[in-house]
């Protein structure tokens, strides 16, 4: 059992055959954030969607959570979906920082990292929504959801049904956990965390992400990593546009023999 | 085993605790156009999205196909999957014809319907044309038939056209002569006291653009105490193009009749 985890995380699963691929949310959404995805790559893939610590419907965690244990948290909860099978990661902002640790944990069961939400920054300062959480409770989640958002997508009833629905399981999330997860990501990252990965990695980026500006520093810190960049999108750009996330999860899938079977992809020109 | 039926019917899963919650996807969908409602119902309910035959990652079914075969295949896949418990069943098009018939097989197991994308046809004037499609175009007619679905505004948003691949990626697993012979079995007559008879709790959600839209009254006015909601500017398949309203709809009427769980507490958009 991963340290400082009260337990088993909670996921979801999708799709019956195919390799395994693992889903990992940003802050402030739960598994939930990834239904397009789940249910599209499930045509090809066995999809396990994970709540990390703190949020949905996963246990909370103590002060001390390292990344190390929430990766490995994570990585369990894979083993418990689907026991024994290499997984392709797929991460938004938090979960982008898990899955290279995912990786340090068993690189030879990673088979592909899908980062997105994400970028190298040199000092990490404790984040400011540590403040907001300690001042507002969990119910700053629903403001966050909104910053995660380009501000088009804001403004649409989607955007307010993601927020609600996260927010409806507020009764469910531990802000304290919430907080050791930020404590956790304010920790100096351990040497060669980016330049020792050797699976194909690729960079999906919103060009409204704050994070964007930032993406192309950690594209340079991954050997071999390649970037796409989503026009318009925001920080959680698989909820905005997942038309163009898939294509380019698909064709990056492809391109590093990772797509299995004979279905082949509507690939949509946007 | 459902007859005229090949094999288990696909299914996926949301949810680990609540009342067991059964969707039914409309044609020439599957299963994942409830994307949106098994994800946001998982909150309070154990959902289940099953495949027709014919269509998704469902098998083939043979001539003489019924919709009570169909009714019962859907059974046997929420058995497989939560054995034994009573379930809300909620239904799109084809998917609002053969909830009544999954009432009429289990009444007893049957604690709510929720109809959308339906009205009453007794001249069922809807199949002709598209088993004239199926068996000219094959299974591409899956293409078109997705867009009329859906109403002229969703229908131009790139949401519309994702969907639409999504489904027909899966073309493959697909099997023509299944979904014609499933239209066949439509255009046969209603048994007598089909929704006479329905004594649950039931709701039709429509919308406004939907071309069954007018004829949703017709079949309101034919299930006892049958209540009837409006999305405004919503096709055919509602729950894709509105599932804010869709949800808050079914949120109310599943609290009204005392079939909401509870915590945790619902945030009801108003839009």
């Amino acid at each position: 059992m991963a340290e400082h985890v009260h337990g088993p995380l909670y996921y979801e699963v999708m799709g019956r055959t195919g390799p395994v691929m693992a889903f990992i949310h940003p802050n402030p959404m739960d598994q939930s954030c990834w239904i397009y995805q789940m249910a599209h790559m499930s045509t090809w893939y066995r999809c396990v969607a994970i709540d990390i610590p703190g949020y949905g419907r996963s246990p909370k965690a103590d002060a001390g959570l390292t990344m190390d244990d929430m990766a490995q948290a994570c990585w369990e909860a894979v083993d418990d979906a689907f026991p024994g099978d290499t997984a392709i990661l797929v991460g938004c902002s938090t979960g982008s920082a898990i899955i290279p640790h995912m990786y340090r944990l068993r690189p030879a069961k990673t088979a592909a990292l899908i980062f997105s939400g994400t970028g190298y920054r040199e000092v990490r300062d404790l984040s400011p929504r540590v403040e907001s959480y300690r001042k507002l409770g969990v119910e700053f989640r629903r403001d966050f959801t909104h910053q995660d958002l380009s501000p088009a997508f804001r403004a649409t009833p989607m955007a307010h049904y993601f927020a609600d629905l996260f927010s409806e399981r507020n009764e469910l999330a531990d802000v304290e956990t919430i907080i050791h997860q930020f404590e956790a990501l304010a920790l100096p990252s351990p040497e060669n965390l980016h330049s020792d990965i050797k699976c194909p990695a690729i960079i999906l980026t919103g060009s409204e992400d704050n994070a964007h500006p930032r993406a192309a520093a950690l594209q340079e810190r991954i050997p071999g990593c390649e970037l796409k960049v989503l026009p318009g999108a925001g920080h959680a750009c698989y909820m905005e546009q997942p038309w163009l996330f898939d294509r380019f999860m698909l064709e990056f899938l492809s391109k590093n023999q990772l797509l299995p079977g004979t279905v082949k992809p509507a690939l949509v020109t946007v | 085993m459902a007859e005229h039926v090949q094999g288990s019917l696909y299914y996926e899963r949301m949810g680990r605790s609540g009342p067991v919650i059964a969707f039914v996807h409309p044609n020439p969908m599957d299963q994942s156009c409830w994307m949106y409602q098994m994800a946001h119902f998982s909150s309070w309910y154990r959902c289940i999205a099953i495949d027709i035959p014919g269509y998704g990652r469902s098998p083939k079914a043979d001539p003489g196909l019924t919709a009570d075969d169909m009714a019962q295949a859907c059974w046997e896949a929420i058995d497989d999957a939560l054995p034994g418990e009573p379930s809300i069943l909620i239904g799109c098009s084809v998917g609002s014809a053969l909830v009544p018939r999954m009432y009429r097989l289990r009444p007893s197991q049957t604690s709510a319907l929720v109809l959308s994308g339906t009205g009453y046809s007794p001249e069922k004037d809807f199949v002709p044309r598209h088993i004239k499609g199926y068996t000219e175009q094959g299974i591409e007619y899956r293409w078109p038939f997705h867009f009329a679905d859906l109403s002229p505004a969703f229908r131009a948003t790139p949401m519309a056209h994702y969907f639409a691949n999504l489904f027909m990626e899966r073309n493959e697993f697909a099997d023509a002569p299944s979904i014609i012979y499933q239209f066949e079995a439509l255009a046969k007559p209603d048994p007598e006291g089909l929704h006479a008879n329905i004594t649950c709790p039931t709701i039709i959600l429509t919308g406004s653009e939907d071309a069954v839209h007018p004829r949703a009254a017709a079949l309101q006015e034919r299930i006892p105490g049958c209540e009837l909601k409006i999305l405004p500017g919503a096709g055919h398949a509602c729950q894709i193009e509105q599932p804010w309203l869709f949800d808050r709809f079914m949120l109310e009427f599943l609290s009204r009749h005392g079939l909401f769980p509870g915590l945790p507490k619902v945030l009801v958009a108003t839009v």
